[in-house]
């Protein structure tokens, strides 16, 4: 399944030069803010909206003239869509209704596909008898039911309660897994993201900043944006002062010298304006001062508790820094204190700065 | 909680304020019933029960007559108006096209318009193309325009809330937009579509000023037969029809109120606008 | 119809079934009734129909004391009646709004429907019955040695059946504006200390200003058209605009002067309703 350069506007520019590449039996997440597109794409996919550059190809095929009943893709939507004047049966059977099927093979397939989503015998339930997890499924035995060419998921667990959605999760993927089918799906939560995709596509204002698989989205992130977006992240905006090998010196304006990472996809020089990533977890607390590169002094201004995790914000010269320690039952530091920090130069990134977004391609 | 005095006596008015004006309303259509039992003509209260005048009623043939005639026309008028009301309410309450609002103006006005002024209009217009000597149909035509929109109200009303993601669906796994429509969106607005189709039976059925205007000696709706009976004849088999009718009108609204809910309904019903 | 949802522009495809209601309403209504119109400006030559432009009509309407009476009482009838509508519509409308019993609500609910439901004929016979001079009423008041009151035949009559059939309008229009409003801001004024009267003097009917006007006018242009009502009830004695164009048209023919009278009611009763509708969107406006 193919999706090439696609555009559309609504007023404002919904999708921005969008071209995206999804293997057969691949799940691929659009992850992004709200409004930043994907469900528009997922939208163009399916046929709902017209886009006014660019093409669709499924199967290798020019998908854009038809019409989105012509198409074999299947969508569910954030509201389930289920039929409530029908029964489960009836609405899983629809689709194979309208093909044409005969009776026999229709029972058997709906059968087939309601133990494929664990509601076996609820062919003579109603919609509104189900709980928003059953429901959902449902919903997803009856776009799979007809064999799609892909599944579209258009934020499906939004509105389920916390513990469910975390339950559905596995589920979805499990059941994708199982009917070896291509999906797309839509959603703002990272959380799924990260745990359910094959590859994550992370969307902002239309365009597409990265995709790549969650671990290499999670550590490797390629803007300033998916770092923010995606887990947290400590920004230190400076300029390179020294390159050697993969390592770039960065300085910040308040004069903190930082030892980072370069990917070899990008191409910097000395005086480029960049950022330097830090993952809160990645940073360590010591009481004493210890040698090595990147370790700095800090103040303590505030501990939070969250749990599994302490979280301290530091500053150090004038930068506010977060990060996160294990909670190990022992508490380390208390606020107004002095104590150092530690970063390992490979777990810091340099990022280009946001003008230079643009060329981050894929 | 203890109000205080003039809180009690406020409470108090306001209460029987309610009762009284209730008993006005509700009152006079009572008394209708009432007379409509009583055997003898100007003795109330009723000394005795009996069903005279029903029977009389049905005795008299312009009276079946009438019956029928407004039988027929109002199913006659209650279909056309449903299938034209809503038709037009799809593109009315889903496709933003230039001159949407005047032209829902334009399908409302029938209501609007003092019904006299419609009913002379008619009749003139009528006459000028040559159509007044099909009574029938010209009834037909006249009172069909009272009808749609009532049928246009309510079913645009239940159509603009219409989920239509459910459309989508359907379209997704690849359904032809007819097919939709006719699987999916018209059974989920049936109820809108009864209701429309009980106020356009309604409009028809007990219309008079139209009515009056456009009918003839050959045809002549119901309540043109009350009305001459109430200037010419007047005697309590009126009361008879009259609580036949109030009690259908009241099975009617029964069935409103279980099609749509009470507070739907009120939104439809104030739309009314009434030959009086 | 399309196959693309969400582009906002308009097939012509999708507009067709607009065609029906097009065909009934723009072509055959609006012909009848711009033929009307026009009739106005006819001459009237018994018992010919000459179409030649004049405003004699109306100049023969405005110039006479009769039809400039029947207009007087047209608009005093309907002024009196709606503001009764008002005063006695006011209460159920609260109690359909506020009430907490379902019961209440319901009763009051249906009764308001069947009297809007009811055919007018039905509901003029009922007071006839009641107001006659040898109906219950009177019969009532002989009895109590009391002499009779004359309901029939007058005004009097006329305001008393037009208000029994104007107040569900009067009715759902009232309540739809104390609903809005909303139960809170007076339970936090009976918080503060304020007496259910201050309460509903400084609070409810302040608020329900608007609802107050739209139902007034609702009524009003309702009662200027009012046509079985004053040919019942008025008997020949009272005239109102209405049952002048009826005896006008059926009685003498003259098309002209009948469909003049006409404009003049639809001109009354189309201004007070583009009065409330400029009204309406200026409260949305608001809102």
């Amino acid at each position: 399944m193919l999706e090439n350069i696609s555009k559309t506007y609504a007023g404002t520019v919904a999708v921005d030069d969008f071209s995206l590449s999804v293997q057969s039996g691949e799940f691929l997440t659009l992850l992004g803010p709200s409004g930043c597109g994907k469900t528009t794409t997922l939208r163009i996919i399916a046929g709902f909206v017209s886009p006014d550059k660019g093409n669709v190809y499924i199967h290798g095929e020019l998908a854009n003239r038809k019409a989105p009943n012509q198409r074999n893709t299947a969508m569910v939507f954030q509201n389930y869509a289920l039929f409530p004047h029908m029964t489960v049966f009836d609405n899983v059977a629809y689709g194979l209704k309208l093909r044409k099927m005969n009776k026999t093979e229709i029972a058997k397939r709906v059968k087939d596909l309601l133990e494929l989503v664990r509601l076996p015998g609820f062919e003579h339930r109603m919609p509104r008898q189900l709980s928003g997890g059953q429901q959902q499924r449902v919903a997803l035995a009856r776009a799979l039911v007809i064999d799609p060419d892909v599944l579209l998921l258009d934020e499906p667990l939004s509105n389920l309660d916390f513990k469910l959605r975390q339950q559905m999760r596995f589920e979805i993927k499990s059941i994708q897994k199982r009917a070896n089918v291509t999906a797309l799906y839509v959603t703002h939560d990272q959380g799924e993201a990260l745990t359910m995709s094959d590859r994550v596509a992370v969307m902002h204002q239309g365009k597409l900043l990265q995709v790549a698989p969650p671990m290499e989205i999670y550590n490797f992130p390629r803007t300033e944006f998916v770092a923010d977006f995606i887990g947290e992240s400590n920004f230190f905006p400076g300029k390179i002062v020294g390159l050697s090998s993969s390592i770039a010196t960065v300085q910040t304006e308040k004069g903190l010298e930082l030892h980072a990472v370069l990917s070899p996809s990008l191409q910097a020089e000395v005086g480029d304006a960049v950022s330097v990533s830090v993952r809160p977890e990645r940073i360590k607390l010591l009481r004493s001062p210890v040698e090595g590169i990147n370790t700095f002094q800090a103040e303590i201004e505030n501990i939070a508790f969250v749990g599994s995790v302490i979280k301290y914000y530091v500053t150090v010269r004038d930068h506010k820094i977060v990060l996160e320690e294990h909670n190990t039952g022992a508490s380390l530091c208390s606020p107004g204190e002095t104590a150092y920090i530690q970063i390992g130069p490979e777990d810091c990134f340099v990022i280009p700065n946001v003008q230079q977004e643009n060329q981050a391609g894929i | 909680m203890s109000w205080g005095i003039t809180d009690r006596i406020a409470g108090f008015l306001a209460r029987a304020a309610r009762i009284l004006v209730f008993l006005f309303m509700v009152g006079p259509l009572f008394f209708v019933l009432l007379m409509s039992i009583n055997p003898q003509v100007g003795v109330f209260p009723p000394h005795a029960i009996s069903a005279t005048w029903y029977q009389f009623l049905l005795s008299r043939s312009d009276f079946r007559d009438g019956l029928t005639v407004s039988l027929l026309l109002g199913l006659s008028v209650t279909l056309m108006a449903v299938v034209i009301g809503t038709l037009c309410a799809f593109p009315l309450a889903r496709v933003r096209f230039m001159g949407r609002n005047v032209l829902t103006v334009i399908f409302l006005s029938p209501l609007i318009v003092p019904e006299i002024a419609s009913a002379v209009a008619l009749l003139n217009f009528f006459v000028l193309i040559g159509v007044i000597s099909n009574r029938f149909e010209s009834l037909l035509i006249g009172l069909t325009i009272i009808a749609v929109p009532y049928v246009i109200r309510v079913v645009t009303g239940s159509l603009v809330g219409f989920d239509r993601s459910l459309e989508e669906s359907s379209l997704n796994l690849g359904a032809s937009w007819a097919q939709t429509t006719m699987k999916i969106t018209l059974p989920l607005i049936r109820p809108s579509l009864l209701a429309g189709a009980l106020f356009a039976f309604q409009a028809s059925f007990t219309n008079v000023t139209i009515s009056i205007f456009l009918s003839s000696a050959d045809v002549t709706p119901l309540p043109v037969v009350l009305f001459s009976w109430m200037r010419f004849s007047f005697n309590p088999s009126l009361a008879a029809i009259s609580t036949l009718l109030m009690v259908f009108t009241t099975g009617l609204i029964f069935t409103l109120e279980k099609l749509l809910g009470l507070d739907k309904l009120v939104g439809v019903t104030s739309g009314f606008s009434p030959s009086i | 119809m399309e196959t693309i949802l969400n582009d906002k522009r308009a097939g012509t495809r999708q507009l067709l079934p607009l065609f029906p209601s097009v065909l009934l309403i723009v072509f055959v209504f609006g012909s009848a009734l711009a033929y009307m119109l026009s009739t106005a400006f006819f001459e009237y030559r018994p018992p010919y129909v000459v179409a030649e432009f004049t405003l004699e009509n109306f100049q023969h309407f405005f110039s006479t004391s009769l039809y400039l009476g029947t207009l007087y009482v047209t608009l005093r009838v309907a002024a009196v009646s709606s503001l009764l509508c008002l005063v006695m519509g006011y209460p159920i409308a609260y109690g359909l709004a506020r009430s907490k019993s379902r019961f209440e609500r319901s009763v009051l609910f249906t009764g308001v429907l069947i009297t809007l439901f009811v055919g007018i004929i039905e509901r003029i016979y009922a007071w006839i019955l009641l107001l006659d001079d040898n109906g219950i009423i009177n019969g009532f008041l002989t009895y109590l040695g009391l002499g009779r009151v004359h309901l029939m035949y007058n005004e009097l009559g006329i305001v008393i059946v037009s208000t029994h059939y104007l107040l569900p309008f009067a009715v759902f229009t009232l309540m739809g504006s104390i609903g809005s409003v909303g139960s809170s801001l007076e339970e936090m004024a009976l918080g503060l200390g304020a007496s259910r009267i201050r309460v509903f003097v400084d609070i409810t009917l302040p608020l329900t200003l608007p609802g107050i006007m739209s139902s007034v006018l609702l009524t009003f242009s309702l009662g200027v058209s009012a046509w079985a009502i004053p040919m019942m009830m008025g008997g020949g004695l009272v005239w109102m605009l209405s049952n002048m164009v009826y005896d006008r048209v059926v009685s003498t023919g003259n098309m002209p002067f009948g469909s003049a009278i006409a404009l003049v009611i639809m001109l009354v009763s189309i201004s007070s309703t583009l009065l409330l509708t400029a009204l309406f969107s200026r409260k949305i406006k608001v809102e």
